[in-house]
């Protein structure tokens, strides 16, 4: 009985230790697999920080700032920080610019909370290959959307 | 009415205490009074919750605003229908349906078993109550009460529900569900109900195992429900995101099939007893994370229920769980020895052991990616997201070697299998599939290894599940002189639990064929105008013209599209995608897409933008090869469902029809509700 809990035990850890080290592997060496997630305070104060690198920024859709090109799938607008989680009071009443082409949405929408992911480029503004809304808080019924893959 | 409401849940937490403390009194001093009270008091919390729902029921369909909950998921304008469903449309009122479905589930069991395993029943009752009291004292005591009224100015009307959950899917998805997640707590009461009293022989499992195949295809009719809503409302054109919500529902789902498989074992040859209770323990307890994920804000989703305080009381009771059901392993720990050890790794026991630890090890998987983002917060606090892409790269290995293990597995023979019948059994397809590879990779340049892989296993499955109805069926025309089809049918009456099996397997097999079509999509966005073509995959793609429409609910912009086969030019079709914009709640659109269906693809059209003035719309066009076959493949799977559960008239006598009849009827419904929602997919 003894030599078999030595065995369980044994082949337990070392299948849990290939397991880990396959995990943490994959996990390190695809770029999308893990994406920082930032607020938008921190993306707007530390802009020069991120350019090129591939996150995830979240805020409020600032009201009135939504502009489709018309006829197409062009969309620009601005995210303003969440007041509540701010790390940097500086940003207050600053906003990034996110363009974004593709299906939006329904929830997507002035005020929703949106989380977008991509880079920011050159010129200071978001470039975004997804985009996730939440509807305004009113709702918490399932509200799930994707943006495109 | 919404009084009465609270006070039924506060009864029920009385009735269900008192049943609990009288089934074990009521065991132990052998007092059949007690016993039988305990009975009727399972059965009176079953008839309390029920009132209570259907007092919630009541209070949407009246318009009775001046409950919080009423007045956040309904309004006056919405149909009669999507009023009394959006009893599940938020948290507080899923909290109810949760412990009702319970409820029921646990009626139909105590009933089933009212004069049976009187050694065994004792604990599951409790087992039971325990559970229905946490869950309804989480609405009473955890703020999460579904009949809470405004104290002052009731409002009018309600804020009306989010136009994406009203649609038939999300009145089939969750009922079905829940209905399978919540289906794996009677197992679960059952195994603690054996390692309480000690009677740890196959009667607990026989007492269930038929409970088990019902939650376990409700909660794949569920899954797959839920992909056909996502895929037919959201507009991304995809049916599975690897997202928590979804994840949570999956992970049970992994750890219950592990369990279907390996009871088996333990029915046929005495052994795994210690790993199917540890299975089980793991499967309940999965359901209970996955709840408490979904429902209290641990887990960042797309899902959006509301941040609340309930993550604590959860994690209070899957601590509770644990201790109970580990230190009762340890107890009994002795007596769960196998009878004897493996004889041969050729064997169908050990085929199911690496199926379950492939399962097992999916499960776990799934489980830390999903909380990876909540353990790195805690350890390093940043935010990071698991994005799709490495979910698949491990669940797309994981699966495949579970596809072929479908294939596998049910041919070697219990205890120990020749090499000559393993000849016999895989020469064939093993040669056929292997042709096939070459045959796709140089014949149909089919390069990339996961739809090669999966196209190969698939064809592989097929033959080998093919080759076990052509044998039976030649066998059965060769002793009885049977007609074809005659032989084929006695041959799966005679045994409907094996070919029930080989008939999910198929299906399982199907849906990954459909699976693989992933690979092959295509995407473009086009900026249309009136009358311009656009050419995308086999089709060719008209936009004739935009309109404008209202009905009283909604606003409806529509765009006019023909679709022609780019060869032939041949019509096809036309296509409506649209954008309909709802009175309440405000300004919150929802994009109808439009598809033509074909097994081969499907077009799949999203109306994203449009020019009311130039008339001019961007569409954005999909073809999604092969999906088909995944919506097909589960109607396999509950086809061989009915089969292995149907009653069977020879043999059993009338009341074990009966007991046998409910699973049966129970399919029967699912399989309804299951095809109403593929019909309303087709209208």
């Amino acid at each position: 009985m003894a030599g078999q809990t030595v065995k369980i035990i044994a082949s337990v850890a070392i299948i849990g230790a290939a397991a880990t080290y396959l995990f943490v592997d994959s996990l390190a060496a695809d770029p999308e697999a893990l994406t920082y997630f930032h607020p938008a305070d921190v993306v707007i104060v530390k802009q020069d920080e991120f350019i090129g690198q591939r996150i995830r920024m979240g805020g409020f859709v600032e009201k009135g700032s939504i502009f489709q090109k018309s006829g197409t799938l062009e969309y620009q607008f601005d995210v303003r920080p969440i007041d509540q989680m701010m790390k940097f009071p500086e940003a207050k009443g600053k906003t990034m610019t996110v363009r974004y082409t593709g299906v939006v949405p329904d929830t997507f929408k002035d005020d929703a909370e949106v989380i977008v992911t991509g880079s920011l480029t050159r010129d200071g503004a978001f470039e975004a290959k997804e985009l996730l809304a939440k509807c305004p808080s009113k709702y918490e019924a399932e509200a799930k959307n994707k943006g495109t893959y | 009415m919404a009084q009465f409401g609270y006070y039924v849940l506060l009864l029920t937490l009385i009735v269900a205490t008192y049943t609990a403390a009288a089934s074990v009194v009521g065991h132990h001093n052998k007092s059949r009074r007690l016993a039988v009270s305990a009975t009727y008091g399972g059965f009176a919390t079953f008839g309390l919750l029920t009132v209570a729902s259907m007092s919630l029921v009541y209070l949407f369909v009246t318009n009775d605003y001046s409950v919080k909950y009423v007045q956040h998921y309904s309004d006056r304008s919405m149909p009669l229908f999507y009023k009394a469903t959006a009893f599940w449309g938020g948290q507080d009122g899923s909290l109810l349906f949760w412990v009702w479905v319970m409820s029921i589930w646990g009626f139909v069991a105590i009933y089933q078993n009212r004069n049976k395993h009187k050694d065994l029943m004792p604990y599951t009752i409790v087992t039971l109550m325990a559970i229905t009291v946490f869950f309804v004292a989480l609405m009473v005591f955890g703020d999460a009460n579904p009949f809470e009224t405004y104290l002052a100015g009731a409002p009018t009307d309600g804020q009306g529900l989010n136009p994406l959950l009203q649609n038939p899917y999300m009145v089939t998805h969750p009922p079905s569900l829940y209905l399978g997640y919540i289906g794996w707590t009677i197992p679960f009461c059952f195994a603690i109900g054996a390692l309480a009293h000690g009677k740890l022989d196959y009667g607990w499992i026989a007492a269930m195992r038929r409970w088990c195949l019902v939650a376990w295809v409700f909660l794949t009719v569920g899954l797959v429900l839920g992909g056909l809503w996502a895929y037919e409302e959201l507009g991304w054109g995809g049916y599975w995101a690897w997202d928590p919500v979804e994840n949570a529902a999956f992970m049970p789902w992994l750890t219950g099939t592990a369990f279907i498989h390996s009871i088996q074992v333990q029915e046929r040859r005495q052994m795994y007893k210690m790993w199917n209770m540890v299975l089980i323990i793991i499967t309940f307890l999965l359901t209970l994370l996955g709840t408490m994920m979904t429902r209290s804000g641990v887990v960042q989703s797309v899902h959006a229920f509301a941040q609340s305080n309930i993550g604590g009381w959860f994690f209070t009771f899957i601590i509770i769980t644990t201790v109970v059901s580990v230190g009762l392993l340890m107890w009994r720990a002795k007596e769960l020895a196998p009878a004897h050890g493996l004889e041969s790794y050729l064997s169908r026991e050990f085929a199911f052991l690496i199926n379950n630890w492939v399962l097992l090890a999916a499960a776990f998987f799934v489980t830390f990616a999903t909380l990876l983002p909540s353990i790195w917060k805690f350890f390093f606090q940043e935010e990071v997201n698991v994005g799709p892409a490495f979910f698949n790269k491990w669940m797309i290995p994981i699966g495949l070697i579970l596809l072929f293990l479908t294939g596998v597995g049910p041919l070697l023979s219990w205890r120990k299998s020749t090499t000559k019948t393993v000849q016999q059994q895989f020469t064939m397809p093993a040669i056929v599939a292997a042709t096939s590879a070459v045959a796709l990779y140089f014949g149909f340049g089919v390069e990339d290894w996961k739809p090669l892989a999966t196209f190969v296993l698939c064809v592989f499955v097929a033959l080998t599940v093919g080759q076990e109805f052509w044998r039976g069926t030649r066998h059965r025309m060769g002793t009885s002189k049977e007609s074809a089809l005659d032989a084929l049918v006695t041959l799966m009456t005679r045994a409907q639990r094996r070919y029930g099996g080989y008939v999910i397997h198929f299906g399982v097999m199907v849906m990954f064929f459909g699976f693989a079509g992933e690979s092959f999509k295509v995407e473009e966005d086009v900026s249309f105008e009136p009358g311009q073509e656009e050419v995308i995959g086999p089709y060719r793609v008209r936009y004739d013209d935009l309109t404008f429409e209202d009905d009283g609910q909604k606003n409806m912009i529509t765009a006019l599209v023909t679709v022609f086969d780019d060869g032939s030019g041949k019509e096809l079709g036309k296509l409506y995608p649209a954008k309909w914009f709802y009175r309440k709640p405000e300004d919150q659109p929802s994009s109808e897409i439009a598809k033509l269906m074909s097994f081969r693809d499907d077009l799949y059209l999203v109306l994203g933008g449009y020019d009311v003035e130039k008339k001019t719309a961007a569409i954005q066009m999909k073809v999604n090869p092969l999906v088909n076959f995944v919506w097909l493949g589960c109607a396999f799977l509950m086809a061989g469902f009915g089969i292995a559960v149907w009653p069977d008239k020879r043999k059993a006598p009338a009341t074990a029809r009966v007991r046998r009849f409910v699973p049966a009827l129970a399919g029967t419904a699912s399989l309804l509700v299951a095809v109403t929602a593929v019909v309303l997919a087709f209208v």
